[in-house]
């Protein structure tokens, strides 16, 4: 390899691909291997446009890299830069925090509508339940008052049927009654003759 | 300890000064504004709407914190809002303003104390307008890659970082950008 000539690298380094876009875009970017580069060397030697091209980039990028920096910036550039920003945090804010309760109160609005709407519904609804108990409560009243004006005519007819009701239901109980009723009136009668015979 | 690149970029304080801590904001704009407005003014040419520029594009991203991704650098994210804050307002004076007129701002004018040598004032400034011209002939997206190339020294991350596009098309375009700045100060010397 030592005694390598730099026509043979040039040899097998393909020369077409040198005058290719890819090849000119590695060459600038420094990403040629050293025998790409030797080979490069060589190719320089005989091709005139390349050279030609080669002074031109080399000019370009030495007037870029020598070029004057800008000028400074405003003394205050800093102070009024963050004031500014600071001022548009704020305005943004305030117009978030309106946005934002513009949004809420319109949000409750239409919930209050619905439950409005909801509670309407509910009190006619218990307006009817209330109106029919009231109705109701009144036929009581007028039957009862009914029934108390015509107390006498219905008083035997009652009085029989309760009666009757009991004679039905509780037999045994009225037995009792009059069991009751009767030693009552013997411990009663012999108490009288005791104190006649006293 | 981090040093200060990682402090800056810590979540922490990137909160802070997106709730509006005036501290953290001033040392936000103080660390980012000369690279952005380094940016802005190899792009728009003109140190006084560069400036402009520079605040608007500060403005835009620390207002717009809540959008950017704590775990990426802060700089291409900065750098990516004043490539577009710079590329919209080259659109827009596009037919109205030509580029010709650069450094009537006076941002090249000799001030005491930057130069004393008149022959280097004059050197400088030719510089300045060659340089000038060479973006000039470039379309705004090559013009901003190769100021971030150049001038920002990012790397080709970054500079997809800020541009959107892949590293092969970067390096493709810088490659393109540099023959057509060749092929006009070819033209300038031959007029010359």
């Amino acid at each position: 390899m030592s005694d390598e000539t730099e026509d043979s690298v040039v040899r097998r380094t393909d020369e077409a691909t040198m005058h290719d876009e890819a090849w000119w875009v590695r060459l600038v970017d420094g990403a040629l291997t050293d025998e790409e580069r030797r080979a490069w060397q060589a190719h320089l030697v005989h091709c005139s446009d390349c050279r030609r091209e080669w002074a031109m980039v080399s000019a370009v990028e030495e007037a870029l890299l020598s070029a004057p920096a800008p000028p400074r910036l405003s003394p205050d550039f800093t102070i009024v830069t963050t004031q500014r920003i600071l001022q548009r945090q704020r305005r943004r804010r305030l117009l978030s925090a309106l946005v934002g309760t513009l949004i809420v109160v319109a949000i409750t609005a239409v919930i209050l509508r619905y439950l409005g709407a909801a509670y309407v519904a509910i009190e006619s609804t218990v307006s009817a339940v209330l109106a029919a108990r009231q109705m109701l409560f009144r036929s009581l009243m007028h039957t009862l008052v009914g029934l108390m004006v015509s107390w006498r005519a219905v008083l035997p007819f009652v009085a029989g049927l309760t009666l009757l009701v009991y004679l039905i239901v509780m037999p045994n109980g009225l037995m009792v009654t009059a069991a009751l009723l009767w030693l009552s009136r013997r411990r009663r009668d012999a108490g009288l003759m005791e104190v006649n015979h006293a | 300890m981090p040093g200060r690149r990682g402090w800056m970029e810590h979540g922490d304080f990137l909160r802070r000064a997106q709730q509006g801590d005036q501290a953290a904001v001033t040392q936000l704009v103080e660390t980012y504004q000369r690279s952005v407005f380094g940016v802005c003014y190899r792009m728009l040419g003109d140190a006084k709407e560069a400036e402009d520029a520079t605040q608007e594009a500060l403005v835009k991203a620390i207002t717009n914190l809540h959008a950017y991704d704590v775990q990426r650098p802060f700089k291409p994210w900065v750098l990516r809002i004043a490539s577009n804050e710079c590329i919209d307002r080259i659109r827009r004076r596009k037919d109205t303003v030509s580029l010709d007129g650069m450094g009537d701002d006076g941002a090249w004018e000799w001030k005491a104390g930057d130069s004393p040598n008149p022959e280097a004032l004059v050197l400088r400034e030719e510089q300045h307008a060659a340089v000038r011209q060479m973006l000039d002939s470039l379309n705004p997206t090559d013009r901003m890659i190769v100021t971030l190339f150049y001038w920002e020294d990012l790397p080709y991350a970054e500079i997809e970082a800020v541009t959107g596009l892949t590293t092969s098309a970067i390096k493709s375009r810088l490659f393109r950008a540099r023959r057509t700045m060749a092929e006009h100060l070819t033209q300038e010397e031959a007029h010359v």
